[in-house]
């Protein structure tokens, strides 16, 4: 029996906070126009607030090894659990996206934060409400020492950051076929590289206006190194493979061209 | 309510010397005296004698015009209903009703992929005992399936006619019957083995039945139409619904009917009813399974999906005059308008309550919609010359989306490029080779009928799988009631690490060709979750169909059976054991130790291996062993120690890095 089935449109972008969202509290980070940039697989969400600031109480902390995510369970402050909803069972799911992760201070287990980000409404996930993508964390700790409001976590030394990744993308290939993209990370200066095991990578494939179709995450071996396939189920066109490498205290972002023919 | 029979106008019962006027109000005979079936001369001209008259001095042309007019009319339909039927092959619900044909026809090798009972307990196989008896005949095609469908469909056009000969005029019948062939809807079902088309010849039989029982009160139509219900049931289970129609009507006109009547029609029913019995009390268990599963499919669309599909297929000039003629049988409420109104509101209010939609449903709907578009036509036309030219504007603008939408019909390659994969891996792949497909729950059964091969679905649905072999696997309950994900998160991974599966196809449909800014090759869930797959498993992409030079589908092999290869080593008498699974098939993989190379190998056709070396000389436990593959894939260990005297026993766990 033939399904016809009508599917939802994708993301919808609330220009403003409506009731049904936690207001924005101006100051600590800039709004953002386009929230679901960079967020991985956007259609499944519904954008119910681009911006809104809530606080809590951290349950869980984990990095999800499928999208590279900083996933965060949080229990609201009384002032916003009116806003959850019923799947939700009392627990706000956050998210930071993997190029905003060397951005932002994970909180600990316990820690009472505050979160800015777009609130959504996660088709995937029961229709819960959540933070997604979360792009400004702030603690209470945070709040008293004020300058590290701002900053990551400690920074390190600038030979320890420095971060060298090499990435080999297949230039061009037919529909369907394999992108295969090979990943080299080092630590260190010139003279005395290391290679940079256990780095997350994150892949985001982007078309020519910037809309990305694909997204892996990965993660280096012992050698620094990592082999990934990304399959050009794509149409014809230019496309460009970003390669986000974030390991605590070092970050890099790379990028190379892919265009995928038609034969 | 009051009933009216306009018979002057609708019908011409006057001239048959019975008055029909009906008011509801007013207490009913029990049953009208019977009326014999009037000459169609009658028919044709009840008007006046003036008219008749004026026939009289034609009658040799007149007779002519009308059946020259339907023969047309059929031509037409049956020329859009079978035109280049073989164009694009078989979509997966048609897949699977060819392959029951088959089976029935005696084709015993694809009793390992076809069951002869319908999964979703939709139907009990009248369609595909009819195409049996072609694939008897002729061999079993794709093309004969669907050529059954169509000429179902277009015996449909006459049947229409002969219910709009019964209930209004000719020339009503007449543009009905147009209406019906040119039907863009109806043309692009009857061009697919379906079952909807066979279901509304049927439904559309039943009601001609009922529409001359009604008129001549004859009792013979009665036994024809519980006959009828009885085959549009095995057709497609929904046939059921003209019982309610019957009764409906019974009710609204207040007719009772004697109880050997009663009693003969209902054996009638149960006689052409008695496979469905005997099919349901053979196999109770496993009906009973397949439908508290079934019934709990759900399709999550607006209530606006129906009206969508109609106006997209037909165009809006179409469904705006099928709703003319709705309005006007409301407005004018004769006892003809009660049949047709009843038709109509059974169906359409069944398949818009019922939670399950799909494009095809309405079809049994579309004679009803034509027949009182019709009657609204002819009711137009002959008022005055001012509503004769917008009738002529309304035909125009039908007629121009009819054409446009026509060729959409006739063109339609939603699924184009499966038959040719099917194809492509039964001329290239092994035997026993197993393919998985995205699926709504039939689409692996393409590969079944066309290659012959072992095929299984990649998706989401609550239908039930039949495996290979026959075994039945039904999609496990999940919470909340959402769609299971058996088939997208449990049983590809676990088919493929076994073998079983070792081709991975990706389809695209015509939606997402033709407009590749808004609909990207992948977008849904599902299909991210399949080119996930395939990437996991090291999918190499063996063959690109192309339909109009557009990529349309992609057949992958995979080359490794675990997302990452997976090493075991044992030491023993300073000898190192190594095991491994899930390399590249039939690749050459290096061994080396600390950047050493120990040794070369092959592994075998499942991706395993084993090889041993002499433990090195200058073993560190921080040293690496890595073993890696022609494509890269790799697995390594660690914890060798220099080779002592004594033998060193065992060895560490994998561990990759």
């Amino acid at each position: 029996m033939a399904l016809g089935l009508v599917q939802r449109p994708p993301a919808e972008n609330a220009a403003t906070p409506a009731a049904i969202a936690p207001a924005w509290q101006t100051g600590a980070v800039l709004c953002r126009d386009d929230p679901m940039a960079y967020v991985p697989h956007p259609t499944r969400f519904v954008v119910l607030a681009r911006c809104s600031t809530v606080s809590g109480t951290v349950r869980q902390v984990r990095r999800d090894p499928v999208d590279g995510e900083l996933n965060m369970l949080v229990a609201l402050d009384q002032p916003y659990s009116r806003f959850l909803l019923y799947g939700n069972q009392g627990l706000l799911r956050t998210a930071v996206v993997p190029r905003d992760i060397p951005k932002v201070m994970a909180p600990k287990v316990g820690q009472h934060a505050t979160f800015y980000g777009s609130w959504v409404m996660d088709r995937n996930q029961h229709n819960q409400a959540a933070m997604h993508p979360v792009w400004k964390v702030t603690t209470s700790n945070d709040l008293g020492q004020g300058s590290r409001a701002t900053s990551p976590a400690k920074p390190p030394s600038a030979t320890a950051r420095r971060v060298q990744v090499q990435m080999q993308v297949t230039k061009s290939v037919p529909m369907g076929g394999p992108i295969d993209v090979l990943v080299r990370a080092e630590s260190g200066s010139k003279g005395a590289r290391r290679p940079l095991p256990e780095a997350n990578l994150f892949f985001e494939v982007r078309d020519d206006d910037g809309r990305g179709v694909q997204w892996k995450a990965a993660m280096t071996n012992a050698l620094g190194l990592a082999r990934v396939t990304l399959v050009a189920l794509e149409h014809p066109g230019s496309f460009r493979v970003w390669l986000f490498v974030d390991k605590p205290g070092r970050s890099a972002i790379v990028s190379a061209p892919v265009t995928v023919r038609r034969r | 309510m009051k009933l009216r029979h306009r018979g002057t106008r609708d019908r011409p019962a006057d001239t048959l010397g019975v008055s029909l006027r009906l008011d509801l109000t007013e207490p009913q005979p029990l049953l009208l005296p019977p009326t014999p079936d009037p000459p169609a001369s009658v028919l044709d001209e009840p008007d006046s004698t003036v008219a008749r008259g004026r026939h009289l001095t034609g009658r040799r042309p007149a007779r002519l015009l009308g059946p020259a007019a339907l023969a047309a009319i059929v031509g037409i339909g049956g020329l859009l209903r079978f035109w280049n039927l073989d164009r694009v092959g078989f979509r997966g619900d048609e897949a699977v009703y060819a392959g029951q044909a088959a089976v029935l026809s005696g084709v015993d090798e694809l009793q390992r992929w076809f069951i002869l009972m319908s999964r979703g307990n939709s139907n009990f196989l009248l369609f595909q005992r009819v195409v049996s008896l072609a694939y008897r005949l002729f061999g079993v095609s794709d093309v004969l399936a669907r050529g059954v469908a169509a000429a179902f469909s277009t015996l449909t056009i006459l049947v229409v006619y002969a219910i709009a000969r019964t209930l209004y005029t000719r020339r009503v019948a007449l543009i009905a019957a147009l209406l019906l062939a040119l039907s863009s809807y109806s043309v692009a079902l009857a061009r697919l083995a379906l079952l909807d088309a066979t279901l509304t010849f049927l439904v559309t039989a039943a009601m001609l039945c009922l529409a001359r029982w009604d008129r001549t009160e004859r009792p013979g139509w009665l036994y024809g139409f519980g006959a009828c219900v009885a085959l549009a049931i095995q057709a497609k289970i929904v046939g059921v619904l003209l019982l309610p129609i019957l009764a409906g009507y019974l009710l609204v006109s207040r007719r009772r009917l004697p109880w050997r009547m009663v009693g003969l029609t209902a054996a009638a029913f149960l006689v052409c009813l008695s496979p469905v019995l005997l099919d349901v009390a053979a196999n109770g268990r496993e009906f009973g399974d397949f439908l508290s599963r079934s019934s709990q499919r759900v399709s999550h669309v607006p209530w606006t999906y129906y009206p969508t599909v109609l106006a997209g297929r037909e165009g809006t000039a179409v469904v705006m005059l099928w709703a003319a003629g709705v309005v006007v049988a409301l407005v004018r409420r004769s006892r003809a308008d009660l049949l047709l109104g009843l038709w109509l509101l059974v169906f359409v209010g069944f398949y818009q309550l019922y939670p399950l939609k799909a494009f095809n449903y309405l079809l049994p709907s579309v004679p009803a919609l034509c027949l009182l578009a019709a009657r609204a036509v002819e009711h137009l036309a002959r008022l005055s010359v001012l509503r004769v030219a917008a009738t002529a504007v309304v035909a125009v603008l039908v007629a121009s989306g009819v054409v446009t939408h026509q060729w959409r019909a006739l063109h339609d390659d939603s699924y184009a490029g499966l038959e040719e994969a099917s194809r492509w891996l039964g001329a290239n792949s092994p035997p026993r080779s197993g393919v998985m497909t995205l699926s709504h729950g039939s689409a692996q059964y393409v590969f079944a009928f066309y290659a012959r091969r072992d095929a299984y679905p990649f998706g989401r649905f609550r239908l039930a799988t039949v495996l290979p072999g026959g075994k039945i696997v039904h999609a496990l309950p999940s919470p909340r009631g959402v769609t299971p994900r058996d088939w997208v998160a449990l049983w590809p991974p676990r088919l493929v690490e076994k073998g079983t599966v070792n081709y991975l196809v990706y389809y695209a449909t015509s939606t997402t060709i033709d407009d590749p800014e808004e609909d990207p090759l992948v977008s849904t869930s599902t299909q991210q979750k399949f080119r996930d797959l395939v990437a996991r498993y090291g999918g190499q992409l063996v063959h690109t169909v192309y339909v109009n030079h557009e990529g349309r589908a992609w057949i992958y092999r995979v080359t490794r059976l675990r997302k990452k290869p997976v090493v075991t080593h044992t030491v023993r008498g300073g000898v190192v054991r190594v095991r491994g699974w899930g390399f590249t098939m039939n690749s050459t993989v290096k061994v080396v130790y600390h950047g050493h190379r120990v040794a070369v190998l092959r592994a075998d056709d499942r991706g395993s291996l084993r090889v041993q070396f002499p433990v090195p000389a200058r073993a560190q436990p921080d040293y690496y062993v890595v073993l890696t593959d022609s494509e890269s894939n790799y697995a390594s260990f660690s914890g060798l120690s220099k080779p002592r005297t004594t033998p060193n026993e065992g060895g560490r766990g994998p561990r990759t890095p």
